[in-house]
């Protein structure tokens, strides 16, 4: 009864303009009342009840099996009520996506219809086929191009020791370039 | 042999319970009486309801098992010294001044957002996809503004958003912009012209899959989205906020898998812009964010 009675003298002082020295005494301050906090800084914390209320309908979904043009599947949710769906251009067979795949493509045009193509049919003896033609394979001295390598191997030899000195470092490529003579250049970009 | 029998006891109660028993709470009480309804004659529940996530969403866990190690390992730089402090310029107002002490003072210049330095890689610093914004715009909205139903429907058929949809507050769902400036003959304050939705999440990376399983592919002459030329300054707004943008013809809105199961109920096909907003910021944001989008096979192209 005393309890009830604390409930309500609080919630009346509650309501009572503040001035009246009830408010002052500690005896009300464990008793609780909805009205008043003892925070310093308002209910702001306090969570506010609200009526409770259905929410707003969510967006239907639906699971649809993928299938690629390669075959491959997946399955996503998405809001197009179709259980299947069929492509025949995405990722897996656009040229855009697959460039490496279609990089070969151009070797055997050429063969056929190119420039290159033609000259490789009309000179088809000549020992060589496409780039890998032997340019020296029919010249009239095979000791003269035997010495030839000979003495480019011993530039070779010189150039190097004299580049990368006594356990230095190589100079850079460009370097190597601009010194070494004609035909290796032309070696070496082959 | 007095724990043997401690132990006896228990074990008996258990068997006795377990058959009968699976769950370990009580089961729902009996429905005696309806929900009350409200003013909408909708049902008031019991409990607040809030739809959550209902499944994986295969992108974002493409992110974070893939594209985020090889983003990190691709957008590293190096630094094994300590950076310069930033150099001390005068702030625009007095800072003794007190009503200035609290307030937003910027250095003498502005603040050079744009130039600043990319934060430091780090592992928890790696850029990742933050939300997603799709906009159009219609001239004939001015004069009729239903025109803006079919824009409408489509935006929530591609984004699947709604507003509030499942009890989530921060669900905005397509919303209708309003014409901000006067133009004479044109705009007006106020007047709706067009449409926007901004996806965060899982219906964000929803998004991007069917933008790239299913559109791009299909775009006839699609070239991939034209990058601008080596030439152009990182330090510009546009390069050093973290932002993808590229439009999207009338005819890709055909494509989308919601809108073609169902095309005729569109009046009109539009174009759209998409913006991808990432967490990138500094100088060359917008090409770590490019390389973030590449790793969803977004196509970039140079121009």
């Amino acid at each position: 009864m005393s309890l009830l009675f604390a409930f309500t003298a609080a919630s009346c002082s509650a309501i009572k303009p503040p001035t009246l020295p009830i408010r002052a005494l500690p005896s009300f301050s464990f008793t609780q009342s909805r009205c008043v906090s003892s925070s310093p800084y308002g209910r702001t914390h306090v969570w506010k009840h609200r009526q409770r209320k259905l929410p707003n309908p969510v967006v239907p979904q639906f699971p649809q099996r993928v299938i690629r043009a390669d075959g491959s599947t997946f399955i996503h949710l998405t809001t197009s009520p179709r259980s299947v769906i069929r492509l025949t251009r995405d990722t897996t067979n656009n040229p855009l996506w697959n460039a490496a795949k279609f990089v070969g493509e151009n070797e055997e045009e050429d063969e056929v219809t190119a420039a290159l193509g033609r000259f490789n049919r009309r000179f088809d003896g000549l020992g060589g086929h496409g780039e890998e033609v032997d340019w020296m394979s029919g010249a009239p001295e095979a000791s003269g191009a035997e010495a030839k390598v000979d003495l480019l191997e011993e530039h070779h030899a010189i150039f190097f020791a004299s580049t990368y000195g006594a356990g230095g470092k190589p100079s850079s490529g460009a370097t190597c370039r601009a010194i070494l003579p004609y035909d290796t250049l032309s070696r070496e970009s082959v | 042999m007095s724990v043997q029998a401690a132990v006896q006891v228990p074990r008996r109660v258990v068997a006795a319970n377990a058959g009968r028993n699976i769950r370990p709470t009580r089961a729902a009480p009996e429905i005696r009486k309806p929900l009350k309804r409200d003013a909408k004659g909708l049902p008031i529940p019991h409990v607040n309801i809030i739809v959550r996530d209902t499944h994986r969403c295969r992108l974002s866990d493409h992110y974070y098992h893939t594209v985020q190690d090889d983003l990190m390992y691709m957008t590293y730089v190096h630094e094994p010294y300590a950076r310069k402090p930033r150099r001390e310029l005068r702030p625009m107002y007095d800072p003794n001044d007190p009503y200035t002490k609290h307030r937003y003072n910027p250095p003498v210049g502005g603040d050079r957002w744009s130039k600043q330095p990319p934060q430091p890689s780090a592992p928890d610093d790696v850029v990742v996809l933050e939300r997603i914004q799709l906009h159009m715009m219609m001239k004939e909205a001015i004069g009729h503004r239903t025109q803006l139903l079919g824009p409408i429907m489509a935006f929530r058929a591609i984004s699947g958003e709604s507003e509030g949809a499942g009890g989530r507050r921060t669900a905005e769902g397509v919303q209708i912009v309003k014409g901000k400036k006067s133009l004479s003959g044109w705009v007006r304050p106020g007047v709706p012209l067009g449409v926007k939705v901004d996806l965060k999440g899982p219906k964000m990376y929803d998004f991007l899959a069917t933008l790239v399983e299913f559109v791009l592919p299909r775009l006839r002459e699609f070239p991939g989205i034209v990058m601008p030329g080596p030439s152009v300054r990182l330090d510009t707004p546009s390069a050093a906020s973290g932002v993808v943008s590229f439009g999207l013809p009338p005819l890709a809105l055909s494509l989308f898998p919601q809108i073609e199961v169902n095309l005729d109920a569109y009046p009109k096909s539009f174009g759209l812009h998409i913006h991808f907003v990432t967490s990138a910021k500094g100088v060359g944001a917008q090409n770590r964010a490019r390389a973030l989008l590449s790793g969803f096979q977004v196509p970039f192209a140079r121009a």
